[in-house]
C-alpha cells in the first residue's frame, strides 16, 4: 500500500472488477458457442448468423447498462431505487393490456411485449429494480430499528412483504410462475442477510420444507386431495415428469427425457463441440445447459458451475470489501437472482427439479433475461467503483 | 453516554450479523451447486451407458403408399371396370408433429393451392379454432367453469360443442375454411400415414407452386390418386357395386376394423357387390418404407417393398350378353307394364349347370307409382317371391325319394282337393272336377297338375285322402317338403360370391296352417329368389349336384403394361351337396320337364319354347299373389338346354302380372335369351 490517493488519482483498474467482467466474458463465450450448436441443428428456428447476431447484440446493450449504472454511486442508487420500482410495476401493468398476443397464444404467460420481431420481457428488469428497492427499505429499516427484535423482524418481513404483493400479483396475472419464484428467492435470501433473528427464519424454512415434501407425497399418493382443493392435471405432470422421466416420454416428460438423455450421454468428456444427436426442445433457450452438457461433458458442467461460484464468489468479495450496508442487500439479491437462475435452470435440465420455464444467466437465447442479469452486474460492479470511502477503513464492521 | 456507547456497542454485535448471514448464504451456494455436480456426475458418469443404449436403440417404423386398385374383366376379357390417374396432393404425417405446426402447414398450403370445402363441417372450424393454443386456454377456461372436471375427451368434445355454440369460427374467410378441410384431413392422419389432401383437380399451375413449397410444407407431396371408370357402360356397376370415393372415406360402419387392417381414412374401399366381396384381392398391397429412428428422427429410410397393385378380376359374366338379357328383361317388363299395372319388375339368371358361373346376371324394378324402370340385376339374388309351379321338379323327386311314388307306379287321379273346412284346391285344367284324369308323374309336371302335388304332400305326411274329411297331417310335412326342396337349394342361400344375398321366405309351420304344406307342394307357399330357382334347375340340369353359383372365374396379376397377367387363383366348380337319386328318378322329373316343352298333351305350358333350337326343357310356374285386395301372380320359369347334354340353364321371374294374362312372358323371355346366349357366348368359345 503506498498511501492515500485521491478517488481522481486511482486509476480506472483499481476502480473495475476485471474478475467480474472475466467470468462474464467466459460464460457469454460459452453461450454464444452453445446457440450456435443449438442454432445449426435445429431448422425450425432463424438461420444461425441470426441468432447469434441478435445475442450479440443484446450482450452490446447490456454492456452498454452496465456502462451506465457504474456511474451511480450509493446515494443515487438509493435514490433511484423507488423510481427504478416504479417504472417496473408500471411496465408490468402495462403488460395486461399490451402483452403480445402471438407470444400468449405460443406459451400461455401474457409476460412479453412485442414490438415486429423484436420480444421484451419487462418482468426480467423488474427483478433489479425490486432488488434495489427491498435494499433500501431493509436498510432504511436497520436504521430506524438498530436493534432485531423478534417484533420488529416480523416488522420488517410484513414491509418487504408488501412491497412484494404488487409484483406477486402482476406476475400471477401473467401467468409466470416461474419468474415468481425467482422473486421468492431473492426475497428469501434478503431477508436472511437483513439478520432477521434464527428464531423466525429457522421455523419458517423448516415449514417451507416440511410443506413442500408434504405435497410431493401428496402428488405421488394423495392426488385426489389436491385436484378437490383446485389443483390442474398439467401441474401434476410436471411433478410426475420430474419424479419419473423416462415413464411418458412421448407427452409430458418428452422435454426433459431428451434433455437428460443428451446430457447423459454426453459422459465425462463430452461429444465435442458441436455434435448433438438428440434432439431437445428449445435448448436455444430454456434448455442450453443440455447443449453444454452433450457437447463438452462432466468437465464442461462443471467449469461452468465453477464459473458461476466464482461469479457469486466475487460478488460476495466486493460486499466484504464495501463494507456497505444498503450494497450488501444489493448484492444479496443479486446473488439469489443468479443463484436461483442458475440451480432451477440446470437442476431442470438434470432432473434435479421439475421444469419451470428459467434462463441460464449470460448463457441461455434471449435479450430481456440477458438485460435483467447485466444491469445485476451494472449494480456490482458501481460499488467497487464507487468504494471510496471505505477503501481504507480498516473496521471489519457494515456501515 | 452510556446509552450511546450501549447502542453502539449493540449496533456492531447486530451489524456484525451481515458477514455471517452473507458467508452463510455462500456456503448454501456453495451447497447446491455440490448438489448440481453430484446429479450431473450421476447422470454423466454412472447412467452413461444407460443413456448410451437408450439413444443407440433404433426403432423401426413404416410408411404405407397407395397402389392402383385391380381392374375387372369380362369372361371373354373386355375391362368392365378400370381406373382413372389423376394428380393429387397428399400429406404423408411425419412423426411427432404438433397441431400447432400442422395448422402452420395447412395455412401456408391454401396459399398455394385451392380447396374444394363442400365436405368441411363445423366440427373442422372447431377443430381448426382450437388448434390455436390462446383459443384452446380460452375455451377450455369457459368449459371447465360450466361443467367442472372433465375426462380428456369429454372436455375437448365439450369444446368443440362450445365453438360452435358461440359461433366462434363466423366469419372464417374462404382460405380460413379452406385450410380448416386441410387441417382436418392432416389431423386426422396417422403417424406415418398418408392422406388424400385434394385427390383430383389439381391445376399445373398450383402443382408448381405447391413443388415450389415443398420444404416449407414438411410431409406435403404430389402424388396420384385413383378413382373407378366404367369403358364399357355404367350399368354393370348394377352388379359389379362400387368403391367409395376419396372424399367418402371408409364406410363408417366398418371403419375401425379396416383402420385396424391398415387401410388410411380416405382410402377407396370396395362398399358393394363384387367390388366389397373382392376387396382383398383388389385392393393390392401398399408399398412400404421402412424407417429407422433414433430419438424420433428418422436415420434411414429403406423401401421395404415396392407395392403390388391389385390383382384383376375376370368374371363368369359375359358383358355382351348380360347386356343383352338386361335388355331383353327391361324390354318384357316395359312392353307388358301397360296391361299387368302391378308388375314390378322382372328378374332373369343365366348359368352354367357344369360349374356354377354365372353367364348374366339381370334384373329390373318398375316403380307402380311413377311407372320409372331402374335397373336392378341384384334383384335377382337379393329379392324372393312366391314362384308357383316351377318347383313342381323338387316335389315330385322329394315324392320318389321318400318312397311315396317309384318311377314305375306313380299314376294317380287328378281331381279338385276338397277338405273339411278348406276351400277347394284344384289344378288349374280342372276346377270343378268335371276333368277327373290319370296322371303319370311325368304327366303331372307336363300339364303342371296341382291336386297330383297335394295328394303326393298327403302321402308323404301318411294322410288318407277322402273327399271332405279333415286334414290330419303333422306339421313336421313342412320340413319334410322343404327338406327336399333345400336340396335343390330353394328356401337356402346359393352361397354366390355376391354379399347380400336372401334366403327367401318360409311361411308359419304349424297346425293352424296345416292346409298351407298343400300350397307348399305346389310353390303357391314359401318365397324363394331367382337365383335360387336358377341353382335348382341347375341341380336338375347336370342330375343332382347342387352348385355354388359364382361370378368370379379367376383371378390373374397385371403384366408391367397392363394387361391380364398370370393366373393367380382359378374358381373350380364347388358342389354344396348331391341328391342322392337312381337315374331312373332323375328320368321321370327330366322326362316331366322336356314333356312340358315337347309332350303331346294340348295342356302342356311350354309350347312357346317348342320350336327353340338345341331343344329345351323347362317348368313354368304361375304363383297366386295379391297386390291389395287385387289378384296378381308371379310368372317364372326354370329351364336348360340342350337337353342332352346340358349346358345352360335359365330362370326369370316376373312377379305383379295380372291375374289370368294371356302374354306368355315367362317362356317368351328365356325364348330370347336362349337366341342371345347360343348367338354370343357359345359362338364366342
Amino acid at each position: 500500500m503506498e498511501g492515500r490517493r485521491t478517488r481522481s488519482e486511482e486509476s480506472q483498474d483499481a476502480r473495475i472488477d476485471y474478475g467480474i467482467i472475466f467470468s462474464v466474458l467466459v460464460l457469454a463465450v460459452i453461450g454464444m458457442l452453445a446457440i450456435y450448436v443449438a442454432a445449426s441443428h435445429d431448422t425450425s428456428t432463424t438461420s444461425v448468423s441470426h441468432a447469434l447476431l441478435m445475442q450479440f447484440a443484446w450482450y452490446v446493450i447490456g454492456t452498454i447498462a452496465i456502462v451506465v449504472i457504474i456511474q451511480f454511486d450509493a446515494e443515487q442508487l438509493w435514490k433511484l431505487a423507488p423510481i427504478a420500482y416504479g417504472i417496473g410495476i408500471t411496465l408490468l401493468l402495462l403488460l395486461l393490456i399490451f402483452y403480445s398476443r402471438s407470444y400468449f397464444a405460443r406459451t400461455g404467460a401474457k409476460s412479453w411485449f412485442a414490438i415486429g420481431s423484436l420480444t421484451f420481457q419487462p418482468s426480467e428488469v423488474m427483478k433489479p429494480a425490486y432488488i434495489m428497492m427491498l435494499a433500501r427499505v431493509i436498510s432504511q429499516h436497520n436504521n430506524e430499528y438498530p436493534e432485531h427484535h423478534v417484533n420488529s423482524d416480523w416488522l420488517l418481513i410484513g414491509k418487504l412483504a408488501l412491497w412484494s404483493l404488487p409484483v406477486a400479483v402482476l406476475l400471477k396475472l401473467q401467468n409466470d410462475f416461474g419468474t415468481m419464484l425467482v422473486f421468492i428467492a431473492i426475497l428469501g435470501g434478503m431477508i436472511l442477510v437483513s439478520g432477521v433473528s434464527w428464531k423466525i427464519i429457522a421455523p419458517v424454512a423448516s415449514a417451507a420444507v416440511l410443506l413442500g415434501s408434504t405435497a410431493i407425497l401428496l402428488v405421488i399418493y394423495g392426488r385426489s386431495i389436491l385436484m378437490q382443493i383446485g389443483f390442474k392435471t398439467y401441474q401434476f405432470d410436471r411433478i410426475e415428469a420430474w419424479l419419473n422421466p423416462s415413464a411418458s416420454t412421448s407427452s409430458t416428460s418428452y422435454q426433459l427425457w431428451q434433455s437428460m438423455k443428451a446430457i447423459g450421454t454426453g459422459g465425462l468428456f463430452g461429444k465435442g463441440f458441436n455434435v448433438s444427436n438428440v434432439y431437445v426442445p428449445v435448448r436455444e433457450s430454456d434448455m442450453i445447459f443440455s447443449v453444454i452438457g452433450e457437447n463438452f461433458g462432466f468437465i464442461g458442467g462443471c467449469v461452468l458451475i465453477f464459473i458461476y461460484l466464482l461469479l457469486i464468489f466475487q460478488m460476495v468479495q466486493v460486499t466484504f470489501d464495501t463494507k456497505n450496508e444498503f450494497y450488501a442487500y444489493l448484492s444479496t439479491g443479486v446473488i439469489m437472482m443468479i443463484l436461483f437462475h442458475v440451480f432451477e435452470n440446470i437442476g431442470m435440465s438434470i432432473g434435479l427439479l421439475p421444469l419451470t420455464g428459467i434462463p441460464l444467466p449470460f448463457v441461455s437465447q434471449g435479450g430481456s433475461a440477458l438485460i435483467g442479469n447485466m444491469i445485476g452486474i451494472g449494480l456490482i460492479m458501481s460499488m467497487r467503483y464507487h468504494n471510496k470511502s471505505y477503501m481504507f477503513s480498516n473496521t471489519k464492521d457494515f456501515h | 453516554m452510556k446509552f450511546l456507547r450501549r447502542s453502539q456497542e449493540k449496533k456492531k454485535r447486530i451489524k456484525s450479523r451481515i458477514p455471517f448471514r452473507l458467508n452463510f448464504l455462500f456456503f448454501i451456494v456453495f451447497l447446491l451447486f455440490a448438489a448440481l455436480i453430484l446429479q450431473l456426475a450421476h447422470l454423466q458418469i454412472a447412467e452413461k451407458n444407460k443413456f448410451d443404449a437408450e439413444i443407440n436403440s433404433t426403432d423401426t417404423k413404416t410408411e404405407t403408399k397407395n397402389v392402383q386398385r385391380g381392374m375387372i374383366y369380362d369372361s371373354t376379357g373386355k375391362v368392365l371396370v378400370a381406373n382413372n390417374a389423376s394428380r393429387a396432393i397428399t400429406y404423408t404425417k411425419p412423426l411427432s408433429v404438433t397441431t400447432t405446426k400442422m395448422y402452420q402447414i395447412a395455412n401456408r398450403l391454401v396459399n398455394v393451392a385451392d380447396f374444394n370445402t363442400a365436405s368441411l363441417t363445423a366440427s373442422n372450424k372447431a377443430d381448426y379454432y382450437l388448434a390455436v393454443p390462446a383459443h384452446l386456454k380460452q375455451v377450455e377456461r369457459a368449459v371447465k367453469k360450466q361443467s367442472g372436471k372433465l375426462s380428456n375427451s369429454e372436455l375437448y368434445r365439450q369444446e368443440v360443442a362450445y365453438v360452435k355454440k358461440h359461433k366462434l369460427t363466423q366469419g372464417y374467410t374462404s382460405k380460413q375454411k379452406q385450410a380448416a378441410l386441410v387441417y382436418s384431413k392432416m389431423n386426422g392422419a396417422y403417424a406415418l400415414s398418408t392422406v388424400y389432401l385434394k385427390y383430383s383437380g389439381v391445376s399445373d399451375q398450383e402443382m408448381a407452386r405447391v413443388g415450389e413449397n415443398l420444404t416449407e410444407l414438411p410431409g406435403v407431396k404430389i402424388g396420384t390418386s385413383w378413382s373407378r371408370s366404367y369403358p364399357n357402360g355404367k350399368s354393370v356397376k348394377s352388379v359389379i357395386g362400387t368403391v367409395t370415393s376419396h372424399k367418402q372415406g371408409l364406410p363408417s360402419d366398418q371403419i375401425n376394423s379396416l383402420l385396424a387392417e391398415g387401410y388410411s381414412r380416405d382410402d377407396s374401399v370396395g362398399s358393394s357387390y363384387i367390388e366389397s366381396r373382392y376387396e382383398n384381392v383388389l385392393k393390392g398391397t401398399k408399398s412400404i418404407i421402412t424407417l429407422e429412428t433414433q430419438n424420433n428422427k428418422i436415420t434411414k429410410e429403406v423401401k421395404t417393398y415396392g407395392g403390388k397393385r391389385g390383382d384383376n378380376l375376370v368374371l363368369t359374366i359375359n358383358a355382351n350378353f348380360q347386356q343383352q338379357v338386361q335388355k331383353i328383361i327391361k324390354a318384357a317388363v316395359k312392353n307388358n307394364a301397360g296391361s299387368n299395372p302391378y308388375l314390378v319388375g322382372g328378374y332373369a339368371v343365366v348359368m352354367n349347370p357344369n360349374t356354377g358361373g354365372i353367364y348374366a346376371l339381370a334384373g329390373v324394378s318398375r316403380n307402380l307409382e311413377t311407372g320409372k324402370i331402374s335397373e336392378n340385376a341384384l334383384g335377382a339374388i337379393n329379392q324372393s317371391f312366391v314362384m308357383g309351379s316351377v318347383v313342381k321338379g323338387a316335389t315330385v323327386m322329394g315324392g320318389l325319394l321318400y318312397g311315396a311314388i317309384t318311377p314305375d307306379n306313380n299314376t294317380m287321379t287328378d281331381m279338385p282337393i276338397k277338405l273339411k273346412g278348406t276351400a277347394t284346391k284344384a289344378s288349374w285344367f280342372n276346377k270343378t272336377g268335371a276333368e277327373d284324369m290319370s296322371l303319370t308323374a311325368e304327366d303331372a309336371l307336363m300339364v303342371s297338375s296341382n291336386s297330383y302335388m297335394m295328394q303326393l304332400a298327403m302321402r308323404e305326411g301318411g294322410f288318407q285322402y277322402r273327399e271332405n274329411a279333415g286334414l290330419n297331417l303333422p306339421t313336421s310335412i313342412f320340413s319334410k317338403l322343404r327338406g327336399y326342396f333345400k336340396q335343390f337349394g330353394l328356401g337356402v342361400k346359393t352361397g354366390i360370391d355376391i354379399p347380400g344375398e336372401a334366403s327367401g321366405f318360409e311361411g308359419p309351420a304349424n297346425q293352424k296352417n296345416i292346409g298351407k304344406a298343400l300350397d307348399l307342394s305346389f310353390g303357391n307357399y314359401d318365397s324363394y329368389t331367382t337365383l335360387q330357382l336358377a341353382q335348382y334347375i341347375s341341380t336338375i340340369a347336370n342330375g343332382g349336384y347342387r352348385l355354388q353359383p359364382h361370378i368370379l372365374q379367376a383371378i390373374r396379376s397385371s403384366n408391367s403394361n397392363g394387361t391380364l397377367g398370370r393366373t393367380v387363383y382359378e374358381f373350380e366348380p364347388n358342389v354344396l351337396n348331391v341328391v342322392e337319386a337312381t337315374s331312373a328318378q332323375w328320368n321321370v322329373v327330366k322326362t316331366g320337364f322336356w314333356d312340358v316343352v315337347h309332350g303331346t298333351s294340348s295342356m302342356r305350358t311350354g309350347t312357346v319354347l317348342t320350336d327353340v333350337k338345341p331343344a329345351v326343357a323347362a317348368k313354368t310356374g304361375t304363383a297366386e299373389t295379391f297386390h291389395g285386395s287385387t289378384e296378381t301372380e308371379t310368372d317364372s320359369v326354370v329351364t336348360y338346354a340342350p337337353y342332352k347334354n346340358p349346358k345352360v340353364v335359365i330362370a326369370v321371374a316376373f312377379p305383379g302380372m295380372a291375374s289370368g294374362n294371356s302374354t306368355h312372358i315367362s317362356t317368351e323371355t328365356p325364348k330370347s335369351i336362349y337366341s342371345a346366349f347360343w348367338g354370343t357366348v357359345e359362338n364366342n368359345k
